[in-house]
């Protein structure tokens, strides 16, 4: 197991210095640098603008930046925020938590319907709960999130007036409840939208693993249908089910961009729009340098609970 | 037919078993009577698809769901109709009376559980729906124990173990330990042999003939191997495309047997010395069940066939021996001539 983690991670490295590579040539490459918005702001003279260039590094050829960048992250720096004057590790440590919550929340709340959706479908395959979960994935799957999250804004904030349209916490106080209320809609918008892939996994592998044999047994045993679908069925239906949910990881990024943009909140998928949009360069480079270690990390871990939940898998 | 000393455990009356395939509802078991009583093995004879495995199933609602039913006569345990049992009656049926082993070791234990867990379930199922409790320690030993009578060598290392980590004679083992920790009345054997090495199957028969006597329960086997049959059976039911063809003790089978098909499969079984001969094989094979012709479904395979055998032959109860074909029962030569 140790060496198998090991050896992941060893295989990780050089993707990962892909994938910085990649996102540093395309945000350096894309028109307008951090100096040029300086410039925008306020009639700057030349010989200001070229000075601002240098002392930001960027007169240096694109490959030699990129590896003074890729050293100075080998000694954990990330830069300083053109835009935010402040060091990027502080902004991102500011922004993990919200975004981490809202995350962790959608997936959840898609992992849990999605495979209660899905035994029930696959325990009684075209009936009522099995077209209604199909149709729910559907709706979920094919909604674009910025439509469904105005839509969720129109009903629920502005017709009815139940829920918070916009940030984290009710202005003034901090409390456990204004941070539900306010975790809801933008959680259920992400959620949607893996849900279909869950139900559709799980309904697929439980209807693969009900069909075995070995549940004859456990029917044999004398047990009843809970413990026969749950502890025998859904026992060997989980591996594709994971499996998704780590193809699902990148999905929920470039998701949380969006939702978090449209509800205002407070996490690293706004500072990422805000970031690009003010080509600070450093700060792109820091949130990539996050989710690509996560989305990583996450696939090693997943790949390594394979072993556990099916004894057979050796690693 | 079966010995009248004794009241039979189950019994099963004109049973008849359908399969719905779109809206095509087709049977695969038709007027199939039979008894077993306590201490007793039936053997129950015949081709892959001649519904054997599905007669054994049906006992214990194991029928796939959905698709397939009962939808006639009754299966009797102990005078109680098991067809009409709600799920709770049937699961405590299940849980504690009797018990069913299948042929496919490798598929019938769960993947993801010990060995261990899946015995203590058995155990502890068992107890909780006769509404008694016990404990995780108690199911454990008991398991144990079971382990050790089934002749599983290193017991508590098994325990530990996964399915896939054993041998194949090994998992049956843990499947018939897994049977009989319910202490059943009745033992349902379906083809438990058949995926096994010659030296395993011996091992494995010696196993279930010592536990039936030890604990005189009613084994209902199934089988497609006659020689299996020889050497465990009191009774024999030779099925064929879904009905009874011959029912008689096992000696009766096997030193009078007056069903073309029993003959046929008697035939087939290669004797040592008799090299050089070609092997005996019944020709064609068994007719399709959703479309089956009128009369006597043996008919384009026997060497007897006459055109009588265009209807559907009577079952002739001949001393101990009941048997359908038009060559036994009474005034069957007559109509012919």
């Amino acid at each position: 197991m140790l060496r198998f983690i090991v050896r992941r991670i060893l295989q990780a490295i050089p993707i990962f210095i892909g994938i910085t590579a990649i996102v540093f040539a395309l945000a350096n490459l894309a028109p307008g640098s951090p100096a040029d918005v300086v410039a925008a702001a306020g009639n700057l003279p030349e010989a200001a603008y070229e000075e601002l260039k240098t002392a930001l590094g960027l007169d240096k050829p694109l490959p030699v930046r990129y590896a003074l960048w890729l050293g100075r992250l080998l000694h954990g720096d990330l830069g300083f925020s053109s835009n935010a004057h402040r060091q990027v590790w502080d902004l991102i440590g500011q922004r993990i938590g919200p975004s981490l919550l809202l995350a962790g929340t959608a997936i959840l709340l898609a992992l849990t319907v999605g495979v209660a959706l899905g035994v029930m479908a696959a325990y009684r395959p075209y009936s009522r709960w099995d077209n209604i979960s199909s149709a729910l994935s559907f709706i979920g799957v094919s909604t674009p999130n910025f439509f469904l999250s105005l839509l969720l804004i129109y009903i629920f904030a502005v017709r009815l007036g139940l829920l918070p349209a916009q940030g984290m916490y009710y202005t003034g106080h901090k409390s456990l409840s204004g941070l539900l209320l306010h975790l809801l809609m933008p959680a259920s918008v992400l959620g949607l939208q893996m849900v279909g892939n869950f139900v559709k996994q799980t309904r697929n592998s439980m209807l693969t693993a009900l069909n075995e044999e070995y549940i004859k047994t456990a029917r044999a045993k004398g047990l009843g249908e809970a413990a026969v679908v749950l502890r025998h069925a859904l026992r060997n239906a989980w591996i594709p089910v994971v499996a998704t949910l780590g193809m699902t990881v990148p999905t929920l990024v470039g998701g949380a961009v969006v939702t978090e943009q449209i509800f205002g909140w407070p996490g690293i998928g706004s500072l990422m729009v805000h970031s690009i949009n003010t080509r600070d360069y450093n700060t792109i480079m820091g949130i990539t340098v996050l989710v690509s270690l996560g989305v990583l990390a996450v696939n090693i871990v997943l790949d390594a609970v394979y072993s556990l939940l099916d004894p057979r898998i050796k690693v | 037919m079966a010995d009248s000393s004794q009241p039979p455990l189950l019994e099963a009356r004109n049973l008849r078993i359908t399969f719905r395939r779109g809206r095509r509802e087709f049977a695969v078991v038709e007027d199939m009577t039979f008894s077993l009583a306590a201490g007793q093995t039936l053997c129950l004879v015949g081709e892959s698809g001649c519904g054997k495995s599905v007669t054994g199933n049906a006992v214990l609602g194991l029928l796939p769901q959905g698709s397939g039913r009962v939808a006639g006569g009754e299966i009797l345990f102990a005078g109680r109709d098991l067809v009409a049992l709600s799920a709770g009656e049937m699961r405590r049926i299940r849980a504690g009376k009797i018990s069913i082993i299948f042929q496919d070791h490798a598929a019938s234990l769960n993947p993801a559980h010990t060995i261990g867990r899946q015995l203590t379930e058995s155990v502890r199922t068992r107890e909780k729906v006769l509404g008694r409790g016990v404990s995780r320690r108690e199911a454990y030993g008991e398991s144990l124990a079971l382990l050790e009578r089934m002749g599983v060598t290193s017991p508590v290392w098994r325990m530990r173990q996964y399915p896939h980590e054993l041998s194949g004679g090994m998992r049956q083992r843990i499947l018939i330990g897994m049977a009989l920790a319910k202490k059943p009345l009745l033992l349902i054997a379906d083809e438990p042999t058949t995926a096994l090495d010659v030296t395993v199957q011996a091992q494995i028969l010696d196993l279930m003939s010592h536990l039936r006597r030890a604990m005189d329960t009613a084994i209902l086997f199934i089988t497609h191997d006659m020689g299996v049959v020889a050497e465990i059976a009191d009774f024999v039911l030779v099925m064929y495309a879904g009905q009874m063809v011959e029912y008689d003790y096992a000696g009766g089978i096997f030193r009078n047997p007056l069903h073309p098909y029993t003959e046929g499969l008697l035939r087939s079984i290669p004797q040592p010395g008799r090299t050089g001969e070609r092997l005996f094989a019944i020709e064609g094979a068994v007719p399709d069940l959703e479309n089956l012709p009128p009369g006597c479904r043996f008919r384009e395979r026997c060497p007897y066939g006459r055109p009588l055998c265009a209807r559907m032959p009577p079952v002739t109860q001949l001393e101990t021996k009941q048997v359908r074909c038009w060559r036994f029962a009474p005034g069957g030569e007559k109509i012919e001539a």
